[in-house]
């Protein structure tokens, strides 16, 4: 934490390879948060530029207050998936998610791939706010703190918020599944 | 009734038949269990472990990391000209214009009543000022008087008047006079009642 708040200061500076290094670190749940919440790669990645070029010219802009850097990157990314979607209707492409299979077994795989969309899929189908709280939450393990300081609520309102989206998520999938096992 | 409760009692012993037990206990196992209900619990209790599978499994491409980091460090940083905004320069001058709009609007008001009429008000508190000063020099007159006189009969020696012996048979005088005038007594008392 003090090491990320020296590249910080080093970035206000104008420091570029500071700043690389906060790229280098905060890519990877910035991406995958713009991917999970518009299911395109090409769009995930054109957005995740935006976002932390963003974040270079702005860098002078930021105050801790308390919250980590992440939770500042976090609000630029909703607000830049927001904007996405208010420009022109965007489908959700599930095909252009691809990605490395973790088992070797064509029967693993399939059920991994079939699992796996589920899951994508049902997330696509909660509201907004239930996504975000879930993709923060659960695939990249932020605390309560840092998920409140990103949406700008209060602590009370985010847990309560992921205990609905827990449940909804699951009605979903339960839904999904019920409906593919009967149609094969 | 003690039979009544015997017969009851004796009912505990109804049993099932043995190889109706068995058998029935073989079918109910070797029953597939419905897929929905058990399939429908597994995905739900492992809707966390899969989110947490997604955490590895997406990631961005190495060289797209590479070349977008590129482009985001070369691009020159805008400097947008922010006005220079002081809070409390702003607050005192507009405490400043709040005061000027203020005095201009008391001037420029008509009074409500002619006896508030600012020039008479004026005049009037002028002559009060006059009258006050002059009733102090006419009290200072006579204060000066009175103890010139005093001075004067201490240094005359005409203080016979404040001598205590001549006062106080000047006083027993009095007293022996007002004590027998029956007449000035019944006067008083008629008033009086």
């Amino acid at each position: 934490m003090k090491e990320e708040e020296g590249l910080i200061k080093k970035a206000k500076n104008r420091d570029s390879e500071a700043f690389g290094l906060l790229y280098d670190q905060h890519l990877p749940p910035i991406y995958r948060f713009i991917l999970l919440k518009t299911g395109s790669k090409v769009t995930a990645e054109d957005l995740t530029h935006q976002v932390f070029l963003n974040a270079w010219q702005n860098i002078e802009n930021y105050q801790s207050q308390g919250f980590p850097f992440s939770s500042w990157l976090y609000r630029i990314a909703s607000n830049a998936v927001i904007d996405y979607y208010r420009t022109d209707k965007k489908h959700f492409n599930l095909e252009a998610i691809e990605e490395p299979a973790a088992s070797n077994n064509l029967e693993e795989k399939i059920d991994q791939r079939f699992e796996m969309n589920l899951v994508r899929t049902a997330i696509k189908e909660l509201p907004d706010e239930q996504q975000t709280i879930i993709i923060m939450k659960f695939v990249e393990d932020l605390t309560n703190k840092e998920i409140a300081a990103a949406l700008g609520k209060s602590e009370g309102a985010v847990k309560t918020a992921q205990h609905r989206s827990i449940q909804n998520i699951k009605k979903i999938i339960n839904g999904k599944y019920n409906q593919k096992i009967k149609e094969s | 009734m003690e039979n009544i409760i015997k017969k009851l009692k004796n009912l505990k012993d109804i049993r099932p038949d043995a190889e109706y037990s068995q058998q029935s206990k073989l079918v109910i196992l070797a029953t597939p269990i419905s897929p929905e209900t058990n399939q429908d619990f597994e995905i739900a209790g492992s809707i966390i472990e899969i989110l947490k599978k997604l955490r590895q499994i997406i990631q961005p491409g190495a060289e797209y990391s590479r070349l977008s980091k590129l482009a985001i460090l070369n691009t020159p940083i805008l400097s947008p000209k922010r006005p220079i905004f002081n809070w409390q320069l702003a607050f005192t001058m507009a405490g400043l214009l709040l005061v000027l709009v203020s005095g201009a609007l008391i001037r420029n008001s008509k009074p409500t009543a002619p006896n508030l009429n600012a020039q008479s008000l004026e005049t009037e508190f002028k002559n009060l000022n006059i009258n006050i000063q002059l009733a102090r020099i006419e009290y200072s007159q006579d204060i000066d008087e009175a103890v010139s006189l005093a001075l004067k009969e201490i240094t005359e020696k005409q203080t016979d008047h404040l001598n205590p012996i001549i006062l106080e048979s000047e006083q027993n005088k009095l007293n022996s006079e007002s004590s027998n005038n029956k007449e000035i007594d019944n006067l008083l008392n008629q008033i009086l009642l």
